[in-house]
């Protein structure tokens, strides 16, 4: 009998759900308010505890750097009124004044200096790499000193989010990363793990406060179910909507489609050592230039585009995109190896290798936009002039460690780059520098490429400190890169959001979405 | 023959309507696995047979749906039921490969900590006890996750799981099958050990066995797919039916249900059978429980 | 009584320790976490601060004995991802997912007991072989693959309840619960209904069984004989003593609940332990998987016991050893 009496109640309880989930739905979005769909939750509000996307997103919010990061990878006074440089080595920044944390505290020097002490101490120490040295000047100057001439600190310094000492002090690591403090737009309201993130405007924003009042951020892994939570009404904006999602959402006028091409190149790294780990050779025939080349001319990129990519990818002309110091204009692998099957079985022929090859590729099979699907492509295609692909697929969590730097398992490895500094000289001392030469060079440089005309051209690139001059010795590195093909660049993921109508948002080039550049129509 | 066919058992069997059902259902499947292959043109995996250009094509009854592809294609233009036929084959194989392994490693840990006691047995027990108190799945879950995916790891991990059940029903009738007279008689006649167990333990804690395996069969291919579907097992490249759901998940809300409904049917009608006749033979074979 | 408690107890800690040492071990072989947490293009030196500050710089052992002497002090270790307290992180999410679980169980029990009751009592009739039937094809669902096709229908082509989250919660003793409001319901609804259906196959099947056997017993007869009504017979006579294999498959289900509860967590984007456990696993993160799985094991043997506690109330023909 009790049982019974349960199961009327549950109806009821459910009635009354269904009842209040289509109230839901018709009521119209709070006059400011903003619900954004993200594909994971933060897991770090300590700007120097961890550096993915989401954790990102939100510390932008919460958080200033010194010099502002704009949508569109220009760089301007955030934190920092301005700057100079003294000598070659040595920058100047001064802070803006009556900046306030959300604890009411004013941001000082010393605020700064204890934000770069703490950050070389971090897991995020790579983020201060270039800093040698720092001390306050008085409280609204700080003086930076890079270990050499570095033309692009104001770059790298976007990505250093300045922390409140006494804050940090007195709260320890572990309540500073749950309930952050900073001078950003907006504040902490509540973070309920896995559940929703709420923000809400901080009236007194050095920059005047946000037109959104409320901001919501609530993870929603699968990108199927992000795509409904949009659909039912649950979140105003969505990151990264599914690819075969686009039409449909396109067709609703209730909502659009925002993209953008992302910074990050999904590229393979070509083994160039004589004897490579999965090549059942005693030569490696990669090492071999038309090797390569059949390579590029095998690998339909466009058709890569049209079907796995829904149309929504980018075809990578270099190795880094126009916007950054480095790029060659005009130049494009897309140009200099086109897609030629024919051209390609013959070059293999040429090199000796018309009877082809067996190798594999390594590549992750959650971490990019469609890998598994790209590698399989990869694999029929490459097959067609007879480079016998094998996959080992694995998920992130792996993989990275799998091929890192010696890359002693690695022939052929499908990974991706992306430089949100706008600077490609900081890929390329990475990953193109020779391997062991110098420290903190070429420790990315997982095909063991080396060229010392490369070498030198990075060198005397970070020897100056005029932006002009690096990039002009980028360029003539990105020259040589395009004939040698360390790497092949595939393609530039695009990035998808898609919205209510009524929201008015676009997107930025960093992937790091802001709510204060966003505003809702009524 | 003649004996059998006029058995009981037989008799059973036949007015029993489910297990018939049941049994043509696994008939059928096993099938399909062994001569599927030759009914489909397409070997999914052999991506030079793929068309890129047929991706997502819906199934052949519905508009736009191609008379090669009957179930569709997925997002590879892989034809749904080529995949489908060719991951049962893998779905099956590790289902009743891991029962196998866990048969004979169960089978010999439970002879040897039922016939011989003492500390081994203690040892044995004492892990089988820790292991059950933890969920099969999430036992292969983890393992899974600190080997890596690959079916070689999943049968390792779905032994691990599976061999406890065998060990511990041929401890139990070991132990009452050797305090029986007649293997005292054979000790005292002198027969080894090892001949003991083989001619006359051995082959009277079988029986028992016989419905745990073909339950389980059902469970490992239900945990290997919920293992795919999380992503930790078998590699893209050896889809089993479970990473054909997974596959189709993602694609699931632009309308595109056929690539991962059918494939999900098929291991519900695959496992159902199994269980349909498992659940017989428990009938049969266990008569107290009837 | 109280002999048997301090058994178990033992027990318990054997089987906690064994899961820490097996876990470790086991963890060695994964990728290293360190890769995980920091940038990519960090320099050598860089990598070995990072592994300084998370203690992976120590052997596998030392790294271990580290765990166990603060694990007597009560840190369970911290999170290399989070850098908070791995205990912490699985409590604040244990809530969701134990209110998942209890619906789910819910669910089950209170649609499986009667129509196992109904079918173990009346094995012939069409309806049982129906439910049976019905209840075999509950146990051959692959569950993810329910919640999947439960998500398209009921959330994409005809959208009446969300397909992800836990909705409005409410803090009560300062647990945050959705299963008192409104919207909670409608989030709970589809994910307790995937993780219920193996769990009410089996219950049913065992209710059934059990009430079959009963159904055979002399009392029974009696009771029939006395002329007591249908109804009584079946719930006052026979359920209370098919009762008891009911009872031991329900602490056995629970458990199952919770390791299942990771892919329907997974699919509906629960924010409970279960999702943070795969999450955990993708990232590495060794100290949260290791804590997980030897709270799982507490919960395991806690359960365990209190079934035991159970069968003496149940039938007190039953002593606990």
């Amino acid at each position: 009998m009790m049982n019974l009496r349960m199961i009327a109640t549950k109806g009821i309880l459910f009635a009354g759900a269904l009842l209040l989930a289509s109230t839901a739905l018709s009521s119209q979005l709070d006059a400011k308010s903003l619900t954004v769909g993200l594909t994971s939750d933060a897991v770090n509000l300590d700007p120097q505890a961890g550096e993915e996307l989401s954790s990102n997103i939100l510390f932008y919010h919460i958080y200033d750097p010194l010099v502002r990061r704009n949508a569109d990878l220009t760089f301007g006074p955030g934190l920092a009124e301005s700057w100079k440089l003294t000598d070659d080595t040595t920058w100047l920044f001064s802070l803006r004044k009556g900046v306030k944390f959300h604890n009411g505290e004013e941001l000082k020097a010393s605020d700064v200096v204890f934000t770069l002490d703490r950050l070389k101490k971090s897991l995020m120490a790579n983020l201060g790499a270039n800093i040698a040295s720092f001390k306050a000047i008085d409280d609204h100057t700080v003086e930076i000193k890079t270990p050499r001439p570095y033309a692009v600190l104001p770059n790298d310094l976007a990505a250093v989010l300045i922390l409140n000492e006494k804050y940090v002090k007195e709260a320890g690591d572990e309540q500073a990363d749950l309930k952050p403090i900073g001078t950003g737009p907006y504040k902490l309201v509540e973070w309920v793990k896995e559940d929703h993130i709420k923000l809400e405007a901080n009236k007194d924003y050095y920059a005047g406060p946000a037109k959104l009042d409320t901001v919501i951020f609530r993870p929603i892994t699968n990108g199927a179910t992000r795509t409904a939570a949009l659909l039912t009404g649950e979140v105003d904006v969505i990151q990264d909507l599914n690819v075969r999602d686009v039409e449909r959402v396109k067709t609703d006028e209730r909502y659009k489609v925002l993209t953008r091409p992302s910074l990050l190149n999904v590229v393979l790294s070509i083994d160039q050592r004589d004897k490579s780990p999965t090549i059942d050779l005693d030569k490696n025939p990669m090492t071999d230039r038309r090797v390569r080349e059949a390579m590029v001319r095998a690998i339909d990129v466009s058709a890569i585009k049209k079907v796995i990519m829904n149309g929504l990818s980018t075809p990578s002309e270099q190795y880094v995109p126009a916007s950054h110091t480095g790029y060659v204009d005009g130049a494009s692998f897309r140009d200099l190896y086109p897609f030629d099957p024919g051209k390609a079985a013959a070059l293999m022929a040429e090199a000796g290798y018309a009877d082809g090859f067996t190798v594999t590729l390594d590549a992750t099979n959650n971490r990019y936009v469609n890998d598994q699907q790209i590698v399989q492509a990869l694999a029929s295609m490459l097959g067609k002039i007879k480079i016998n692909l094998k996959l080992n697929l694995m998920p992130k969590s792996n993989f990275f460690s799998y091929i890192r730097v010696p890359s002693d398992k690695s022939s052929l490895i499908m990974s991706g780059w992306d430089v949100p500094s706008g600077d490609g000289g900081s890929m390329y001392s990475v990953m193109f520098y020779s391997r062991g030469k110098k420290e903190g060079y070429g420790q990315v440089n997982r095909g063991s490429y080396s060229n010392a005309q490369v070498d030198d051209l990075i060198d005397k690139a970070d020897a100056t400190s005029k932006l002009v001059e690096r990039d002009e010795f980028l360029q003539q590195a990105t020259k040589i890169l395009m004939t040698d093909i360390p790497m092949i660049p595939l393609h530039y993921e695009q990035d998808l959001y898609a919205a209510k109508t009524n929201v008015e948002i676009t997107p930025r080039a960093d992937k790091f979405l802001w709510a204060y550049q966003i505003d809702v129509k009524e | 023959m003649q004996r059998l066919l006029s058995s009981e058992f037989v008799h059973n069997y036949r007015h029993n309507i489910p297990a018939v059902l049941g049994s043509l259902l696994v008939l059928a499947f096993a099938f399909l696995a062994i001569f599927g292959p030759l009914l489909v043109w397409q070997d999914p995996y052999d991506v030079s047979q793929l068309e890129l250009m047929d991706s997502f094509k819906p199934p052949v009854w519905l508009e736009g749906g191609h008379p090669r592809y009957l179930l569709g294609t997925d997002g590879q233009g892989r034809d749904v039921l080529a995949s489908i036929i060719y991951g049962a084959r893998i779905s099956a194989f590790i289902g009743i490969a891991a029962m196998a392994c866990s048969c004979v490693i169960g089978t010999i840990l439970g002879l040897i900590s039922g016939y011989y006691g003492g500390m081994l047995d203690a040892v044995i027990m004492r892990v089988a006890d820790i292991q059950l108190s933890f969920p099969s799945m999430l036992i292969a879950l983890f393992l899974m996750s600190a080997f890596g995916n690959g079916i070689g790891m999943i049968l390792i991990a779905l032994t691990a799981v599976g061999w406890v059940v065998y060990a511990r029903t041929v401890r139990g009738s070991t132990l009452s099958e050797i305090q029986k007279e007649y293997i005292q008689a054979a000790r005292v006649a002198g027969l080894s050990d090892t001949e003991i167990i083989r001619r006359h333990v051995l082959p009277n804690v079988l029986t028992p066995l016989i419905v745990v395996s073909t339950i389980q069969v059902g469970s490992f291919i239900l945990i290997e797919a919920s293992l795919s579907f999380l992503g930790v097992g078998v590699p893209i490249t050896e889809p089993s039916l479970g990473l054909l759901v997974k596959e189709g998940f993602d694609v699931l809300f632009s309308g595109i249900w056929w690539t991962s409904a059918f494939p999900g049917l098929f291991i519900m009608f695959l496992v159902f059978g199994i269980n349909l006749f498992g659940d017989f033979l428990r009938d049969e074979l266990n008569p107290r429980l009837r | 009584m109280l002999g048997y408690t301090i058994k178990r107890l033992l027990q318990m800690v054997l089987v906690l320790f064994v899961v820490s040492i097996i876990v470790f071990l086991m963890m060695s072989f994964t990728g290293d976490p360190v890769f995980m947490v920091i940038p990519i293009d960090s320099t050598q030196a860089e990598i070995e601060q990072a592994r300084r500050l998370l203690g992976l710089d120590q052997s596998l052992f030392s790294q271990y004995w580290i765990f166990l002497s603060n694990l007597l002090q009560g840190d369970f270790g911290r999170s290399y991802v989070f850098r908070q307290p791995a205990m912490d992180l699985i409590l604040e999410r244990l809530p969701a997912t134990i209110e998942m679980v209890l619906v789910a169980m819910a669910f089950a029990t209170v649609i499986a007991i009667p129509l196992g009751v109904y079918a173990g009592a009346n094995p012939n009739r069409t309806a049982s072989r129906g439910i049976m039937a019905g209840s075999l094809f509950g146990i051959s669902l692959p569950g993810f693959w329910v919640g999947m096709m439960l998500i398209y229908f009921f959330s994409v082509r005809h959208p009446l309840l969300p397909s992800s989250g836990r909705g409005e919660t409410i803090e009560i003793l300062g647990l945050r619960l959705s299963i008192f409001t409104a919207d909670g319901w409608s989030h709970i609804l589809l994910p307790a209904v995937t993780l219920a259906l193996a769990t009410l196959a089996i219950i049913l099947r065992i209710t059934r069984a059990g009430m079959m056997e009963v159904m055979r017993q002399d009392y029974i007869r009696f009771a029939r004989a006395k002329g007591a009504s249908r109804t009584h017979i079946l719930f006052a006579h026979g359920l209370k003593n098919a009762l008891i294999p009911v009872v031991t498959i329900f602490g056995l289900q629970l458990g199952d609940l919770i390791a299942f509860a990771t892919i329907t967590e997974t699919i509906f984007a629960w924010p409970g332990t279960g999702k943070l456990l795969i999450d955990s696993i993708y990232r590495g993160d060794r100290p949260v998987i290791v804590v997980y799985l030897m709270l799982t094991a507490f919960i395991f043997v806690v359960i365990n016991f209190l079934v035991d506690i159970v069968y003496t109330v149940i039938d007190p023909r039953i002593t606990v050893k």
